[in-house]
């Protein structure tokens, strides 16, 4: 579904992404940790077209999506959940919802942006109670929630998300990530990218492990989870 | 005797501030999509009036065809403004940009003067001059046409912000074109609408001012600060704040200019503004029903 090959990316004169390899088949959960600075937010970035790659190219569905602007990637079928939830906060939840849903409403499919409604709000509840609510009052996991329901709107078929767990409560980060295993069960593809390398491992089928912007391991998810070498990458442990 | 006086100055204020909330809201609707002042508001008024005096006296088209093509020549404008200055200067800092469109106002006015010349021109009343009493003060039937359209301006400009998708759009634009880009908003596209918006806006003022004054290429400065006193006032960012200050200053203008002297009319709206910016820059209106970017 998406191939990333010898992506590279960078801010000024930091080179943030060097040559980067990586893919995603359909259906999967892939996962990309790494500590902080690892070029894993920017590598999102560079797929979802908020940052212009500087070299390398990325393939989504067949498709060269190399650079092309963030508001023509997500008519293509890939949404970016960005990094600190990005929401509209004094707009509605439904508001936020409605931007979300942007492409449907813009050409009038009204039906196709009520059904997606629905399943966002069946996916997550809460927000159907918070409706008319400006997101900007919404508690840092229902943030979260709609971050994610944002996304859905516009129907992807794969879904990039940039540290969803970041700031949330343990509890509030396993609901969210049981509503990530429920939506990949329906056929949602899903690269996460994760400081918390124990729940993304453990949600994912794959995992591929940043350091100063390269890839250094890359694996079964559960042989990651119990490699070792993963948590010297992580504290920078010298053997 | 004295309370219709007070109710002159009243009257005369509303209709005033009307045209001042007209132009304060293109400062506002721009400073909300860019961050920017754009000190090129006031020629767009000037130009909106002089474009309609060209098609009425010149070329001789109906006087509300003159009026809308004054307007759409004018919102052309803020389109190729925002096209061909302000969008190419993509990354550039506020400063640079502010600096821009006082590039812009030069530019339009030394244009303005070479197509109409020095003359200062002035539109008949668009329903006659002929004035109402109400209680001892008069009103003028383009002072009620003034104030009617900016009544409907407001109301529609909100209806379209809170009900449309596209207004939507352009407010989830102005606070985060970042995020709103990854919905597949095109966010230097809402830009260009918020210019021409704001253009439209401009022009509008000029027509509906063209009657009561006369104008000429350079009187675009002294409008351009009236509105940016007024969107001072109401908070720069906020398009209700901006209407109750373009009100206010016109009635603060109008009383002040009845009770003290005349001969201070012009200095008044810079007082206010002076006096904003000391004791609350954020405004006075600020509050009232902001919708700015919030994480």
């Amino acid at each position: 579904m998406l191939k990333v090959e010898r992506l590279s990316a960078g801010y000024g004169h930091v080179a943030a992404l060097k040559e980067v390899d990586l893919q995603v088949k359909d259906g999967e959960i892939i996962t990309v940790i790494g500590a902080n600075g690892s070029g894993k937010s920017t590598l999102l970035k560079a797929i979802a077209g908020s940052l212009r790659p500087r070299g390398g190219c990325v393939i989504f569905n067949g498709k060269d999506i190399t650079g092309r602007p963030a508001d023509r990637v997500v008519a293509a079928g890939l949404c970016l959940v960005p990094e600190g939830r990005q929401l509209f906060g004094d707009m509605t939840v439904l508001e936020n919802l409605q931007m979300g849903g942007y492409l449907f409403l813009r050409r009038r499919r009204q039906s196709e942006f009520r059904a997606k409604l629905d399943f966002v709000y069946d996916l997550f509840p809460v927000l159907r109670d918070r409706t008319n609510q400006a997101a900007g009052t919404l508690s840092g996991g229902e943030q979260q929630m709609l971050a994610i329901a944002r996304a859905l709107m516009s129907d992807p078929k794969l879904l990039l998300l940039d540290e969803p767990s970041m700031g949330l409560a343990p509890m509030i980060i396993r609901d969210i990530f049981a509503a990530l295993r429920r939506l990949n069960d329906q056929g949602l593809t899903i690269l996460l990218v994760e400081q918390d390398a124990n729940i993304s491992l453990a949600l994912a089928d794959r995992g591929y492990v940043f350091q100063t912007g390269q890839n250094v391991m890359a694996g079964d998810a559960t042989d990651l989870l119990n490699d070792p070498a993963v948590k010297e990458i992580y504290f920078g442990k010298k053997i | 005797m004295l309370l219709s006086k007070v109710l002159q100055f009243v009257i005369t204020g509303v209709a005033n501030g009307a045209i001042y909330a007209l132009i304060a809201l293109g400062f506002t609707l721009i400073y909300n999509s860019r961050q920017i002042i754009n000190f090129a508001q006031g020629e767009f008024v000037v130009i909106g009036g002089m474009a309609a005096y060209t098609f009425y006296v010149t070329a001789h088209l109906p006087l509300p065809v003159a009026l809308l093509a004054a307007i759409l020549v004018v919102t052309l404008l803020g389109v190729a403004f925002e096209r061909f200055v302000i969008l190419p200067l993509k990354n550039a800092a506020s400063i640079s940009l502010i600096i821009a469109t006082i590039g812009m106002s030069i530019f339009l006015r030394t244009g303005a003067m070479l197509i109409w010349g020095k003359e200062a021109m002035t539109l008949p009343h668009f329903f006659g001059d002929k004035p109402w009493n109400i209680m001892g003060a008069t009103i003028l039937p383009q002072q009620i046409f003034i104030i009617a359209i900016t009544l409907v301006i407001v109301v529609g400009m909100q209806l379209f912000f809170r009900l449309t998708v596209t207004g939507k759009a352009m407010l989830a634009a102005s606070m985060n074109p970042e995020a709103a880009r990854l919905m597949g908003i095109r966010s230097e596209r809402m830009v260009m609408y918020s210019f021409a918006f704001s253009a439209a806006l401009g022009a509008v003022a000029g027509v509906s001012i063209a009657p009561l004054v006369m104008m000429s290429f350079g009187s675009g400065a002294a409008l351009g600060i009236k509105g940016f006193s007024a969107a001072i006032l109401g908070g720069l960012t906020n398009p209700l704040g901006a209407v109750l200050g373009g009100l206010s200053l016109g009635v603060i203008e109008s009383v002040g200019a009845g009770l003290i002297s005349s001969a201070f009319k012009e200095a008044i709206a810079l007082i206010v503004l002076l006096m904003v910016l000391l004791i609350k820059p954020s405004g006075v209106f600020g509050k009232i029903g902001t919708r700015r970017h919030a994480r």
